[in-house]
């Protein structure tokens, strides 16, 4: 059988070598720093609580929350010129968690040195890495792994935001024996050759007054509030009676459009006291 | 394994002809052991009992059975669907490998193609044994169909069948298999057809005789015996074929007779069902 | 580079240990270029191995009872002998036929509803389905850690100890790839090998051809790949197939068309298992067919349903589809766990 060529020429060995440490310099030359993102959830204008809190929709309908969680990716940075920094895509998928604080965290690394007006980003996974192969679902997209729970095996497409509670709203009928809604909204448009619905939706954030600098070797901190009932209020106020449980399915859309508003640019953030988000990826590197 | 052959010989380290002796006993040992603990699984504790499943699996020819609207053809060539489709079991009889008989006492079972519970005909008390046979009696023996209503429990319950009832209270006995749809053939105005066979014999507290459409079903297994032991629930997986009601021996056709509602009339139809059973396959899990 | 170092070296000690044990991928000559980017996912004979540990282990259920080799057993073309749906743990009851293992390399989809797009996503369904294994991905995955053989096999297949989600589906992958169906006595006769067609055999090709089956059951994987609607009756069940996938009402009652290789061992027959014999199957393309929604313009021909066969033509047909049962491929000792 063929045998791989890697590293049998020496001089291709040098060359690459060499290669490596021009990147590696002028990554360096061309002085980046980090940019925190920290995501705070809420309902409205109340902090979000698990479980013990109870809310109430644009429809009237009482709800508390068990679970909320979703996917961001595909990071662009957007400079005063209107030109962008695209974070590089294998850095750029994350899943935010309710109930993991260190989740809520988010760090992107290398960013090149300089004053930032906007953020943009993709609410779930772009279509492409919907599709690609396992090797490349890695991380909080391994199927196995982090993003276990936010995966359709049937259509092996990733489930974008998914929000659990409790409503006395729910009908209990048919085989339901509890008062839970689900929403667990996915579908990334393209299955083959036929077309689903598309539910990516993206986010374009401005920082308004705000002048987000990136200082080399530093931290520059900003806060992302995300709201979670803007899945039931918006273009369509979702009533949970009629509605308890969605996934997938053609209402999805209306949760879609919904949740496309969700997220609001929250002011420049300190350092978070030690204990919140212990696990801040990468930080010491 | 390698932990049982490493047998521990002492403060002596010469290799005496009796260590080595000891060592092949071990090993015999450990071997035994081994295919012991494999073969327990497999071992019938005589004293003991274990389970077996009758299923029964509906079908018309090639094709599953689906009451309401699917489309069938009879032997004479007319289209037909099933509406209903009813048998009694009794009398279950098991037997072994080395041609011993074992009776399932107070053996009354209601198979209804309606009632996907009552497909699957769990025994329970079975003595371990291969057994490389099974019988049946399609219908309720004349001892049960004359005895008082305090021992018709059950399917026997005259009461438990609703509208879809199995009982002739005119002659006091069960229908003992029971095949209803509509067929454009009928020459009833309602294009229905209904076959209720029973018949037990009859001569109850003086009556009449009547014609006795009792009969006994006998299957080989087969290749397969089904294996009852302590972890083992055997599945005979039998097919039941309501299209050999209406043909085989004797074409029954809708135009011809379209209902059959007395057992002098049953006969045709009880002559072609003794061969609607057959054996499909066993499971041994 | 180290990747690219480590890469060469595993792809190496892959190739030294190859043993004459695990079966082997190759493309047959009749076939057409395969489907599977083969290049993404290099199998090598201690993949294979794994994953065919994998495939006949119970551990990949939730209470280690149930394997894939249970619902996909050789002797019936790796499909679930004698259910109509299959039975999963707990003996709960799916509501899909199960379909057979074979010639996935060639397949551009995967399920009766062409729901995954990719044979390396396939294993996860079937793990997590409550009405199958009823287990986690993630789950399995740890207890592969824990156990005492797994790390050292995942080492030969793929160069480190670790156990992750894309080594354990590519290794299934590589697996089910190797389960290759292509030396039938049809195939003998097509590749010149020395099989022979009897006349009614022979008959029965051309007819399927003339009638019209080779329109859907195409070429010599014996399927276009493509989502149809053959016109079986909804008196069985409401599946919508590949509607509930795409959505789309023009896809409802929609199903792939199913390869025929070993179709007189496969059954029974269709997405729900409705047909337990070719002849019923036949039946149903003669007189059987259903104007249904999305129904195959194929299947109503001049305003009349279905394809007109007689008796004898139903017959010649069978005894066609009886040609490309593959007893090598069902006997093969190398596609079982020993
Ligand atoms: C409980 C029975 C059951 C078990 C266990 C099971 N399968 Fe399946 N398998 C099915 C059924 C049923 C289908 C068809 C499902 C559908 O189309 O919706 C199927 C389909 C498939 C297919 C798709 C074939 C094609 O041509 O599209 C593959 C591949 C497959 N299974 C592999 C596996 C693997 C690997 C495992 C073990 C991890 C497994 N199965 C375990 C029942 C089972
Ligand atoms: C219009 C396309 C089309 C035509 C024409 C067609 N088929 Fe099919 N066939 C299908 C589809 C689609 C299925 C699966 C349907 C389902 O399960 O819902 C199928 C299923 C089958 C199956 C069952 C296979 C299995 O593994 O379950 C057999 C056998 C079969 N066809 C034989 C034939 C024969 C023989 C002919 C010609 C007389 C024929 N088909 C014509 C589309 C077609």
């Amino acid at each position: 059988m063929h045998k791989t060529s890697y590293n049998h020429n020496p001089m291709k060995t040098i060359l690459l070598f060499v290669a490596s440490i021009l990147v590696a310099m002028n990554t360096v030359a061309q002085k980046t720093g980090s940019v925190e993102i920290q995501f705070d959830n809420v309902v409205g204008n109340q902090d979000l609580v698990l479980k013990d809190k109870t809310y109430t929709n644009a429809n009237g309908d009482e709800f508390a929350v068990s679970l909320f969680q979703y996917y961001v990716s595909n990071f662009r940075l957007t400079r005063k010129d209107g030109s962008e920094y695209v974070v590089p895509q294998d850095e750029s998928y994350f899943l935010i968690r309710e109930q993991r604080p260190e989740t809520q965290r988010i760090v992107l690394k290398n960013i090149p040195k300089g004053t930032y007006v906007g953020v943009s980003f993709v609410i779930g996974v772009d279509s492409l890495r919907s599709a690609s192969d396992v090797s490349r679902r890695q991380g909080c997209l391994d199927v196995g792994g982090e993003g276990k729970d936010m995966y359709w095996a049937w259509n092996s497409g990733y489930i974008f935001v998914k929000m659990e509670g409790r409503s006395p709203q729910v009908p209990m009928t048919g085989n339901r024996k509890d008062l839970v809604f689900m929403y667990h909204i996915g579908l990334f448009g393209g299955m083959g050759d036929k077309k689903t619905l598309n539910n990516i939706k993206a986010a374009n954030l401005s920082f308004g007054a705000d002048k987000v600098r990136v200082k080399t070797d530093d931290i520059t901190r900003i806060g992302i509030k995300t709201d979670a009932s803007k899945l039931l209020n918006g273009s369509t106020n979702v009533s949970i009676a009629a509605n308890p449980s969605v996934m997938g399915g053609p209402y999805s859309k209306h949760i879609a459009d919904n949740y496309a508003t969700m997220f609001s640019y929250d002011g420049l953030k300190k350092e978070l006291p030690a204990g919140k988000g212990a696990g801040v990826v990468g930080m010491n590197e | 394994m390698s932990n049982l052959f490493y047998f521990p010989l002492g403060e002596e380290t010469i290799i005496s002809m009796k260590s080595i002796l000891s060592f092949v006993v071990a090993a015999v040992l450990a071997v035994t052991i081994f295919s012991c603990s494999k073969t327990e699984v497999d071992s019938i504790d005589p004293n003991g009992t274990g389970g077996l499943t009758l299923e029964f699996d509906n079908y018309v020819g090639g094709t599953n059975m689906a009451l309401g609207t699917a489309q069938y053809k009879n032997t004479a060539g007319e289209s037909f669907t099933v509406t209903t489709f009813n048998y009694f079991v009794s009398n279950i009889e098991l037997t072994k490998e080395d041609g011993t008989v074992v009776k399932v006492p107070n053996s009354y079972y209601l198979v209804r193609e309606a009632d996907p519970k009552s497909l699957n005909v769990s025994l329970t008390g079975i003595p371990q044994a291969n057994y490389a046979k099974v019988a049946f009696t399609v219908g309720v023996d004349s001892l049960k169909s004359q005895a008082p209503v305090t021992e018709r429990t059950g399917g026997l319950d005259t009461g438990s069948y609703g509208t879809d009832n199995m009982y002739w209270s005119w002659n006091s006995g069960y229908i003992f298999m029971k095949l209803e749809g509509i067929s454009p053939a009928s020459t009833l105005s309602s294009k229905a057809f209904q076959y209720h066979i029973g018949g037990y014999g009859g001569g109850f507290q003086g009556a009449a005789k009547t014609a006795n459409n009792l009969r006994k079903i006998t299957l080989p297994l087969g290749t397969t015996s089904a294996k009852v032991r302590t972890t083992t629930t055997p599945t005979v997986h039998l097919i039941v074929d309501a299209a050999r009601a209406l043909g085989g021996t004797n074409t029954i056709s809708f135009a011809a007779t379209p209902t059959v509602h007395s057992p002098a009339l049953a006969k045709p139809i009880v002559d072609n069902y003794v061969n609607m059973f057959v054996v499909d396959h066993v499971h041994n899990d | 580079m180290v990747c690219a170092l480590l890469a060469g070296i595993s792809s190496c000690t892959g190739e030294a240990e190859v043993s004459l044990d695990t079966p082997t991928f190759t493309v047959p000559k009749n076939f057409p270029a395969p489907a599977y980017a083969l290049d993404r996912n290099r199998i090598t004979s201690a993949g294979v191995e794994l994953g065919r540990t994998l495939f006949f282990d119970p551990k990949l259920s939730r209470d280690n009872s149930i394997s894939c080799a249970e619902c996909h057993s050789q002797p019936n073309a790796f499909t679930h002998h004698g259910h109509d749906v299959s039975h999963g743990i707990d003996n709960r009851v799916g509501t899909r036929n199960s379909l057979p293992i074979q010639n996935l390399a060639w397949s551009t989809s995967f399920f009766w509803d062409g729901g995954v797009l990719d044979l390396d996503l396939v294993p996860v369904a079937p793990i997590e389905n409550p009405l199958e294994m009823d287990e986690t991905l993630y789950n399995v995955l740890e207890k592969l850690r824990k156990d005492s053989t797994y790390p050292k096999k995942f080492k030969a297949a793929f160069g480190t100890e670790e156990v992750t989600t894309a080594r354990f589906l590519q290794a299934l992958s590589q697996y089910m790839l190797t389960l290759v169906s292509a030396n039938s006595r049809y195939d003998k006769y097509v590749r010149n090998e020395g099989g022979t067609l009897s006349a009614d055999e022979l008959a029965g090709k051309q007819l399927f051809v003339q009638k019209g089956c080779a329109n859907c059951h195409a070429g010599e994987l014996f399927t276009d790949n493509k989502f149809r609607n053959n016109g079986l009756s909804l008196a069985f069940g409401t599946d919508l197939g590949r509607g509930r996938i795409t959505e789309a009402p023009q896809d409802n009652y929609t199903f792939k068309v199913p390869s025929l290789r070993n179709v007189g061992v496969s059954y029974p027959y269709m997405h729900d298992g409705r047909f337990r014999t070719l002849e019923a199957v036949l039946d149903h393309y003669a007189e059987g067919v259903t104007e249904t929604p999305n129904l195959d313009p194929l299947l109503k021909q001049n305003g009349r349903l279905g394809i007109p066969m007689t008796a004898g033509e139903k017959a010649s047909i069978i005894a066609f589809l009886k040609t490309l049962t593959d007893e090598e491929f069902l006997k093969n000792p190398q596609f079982i766990q020993k």
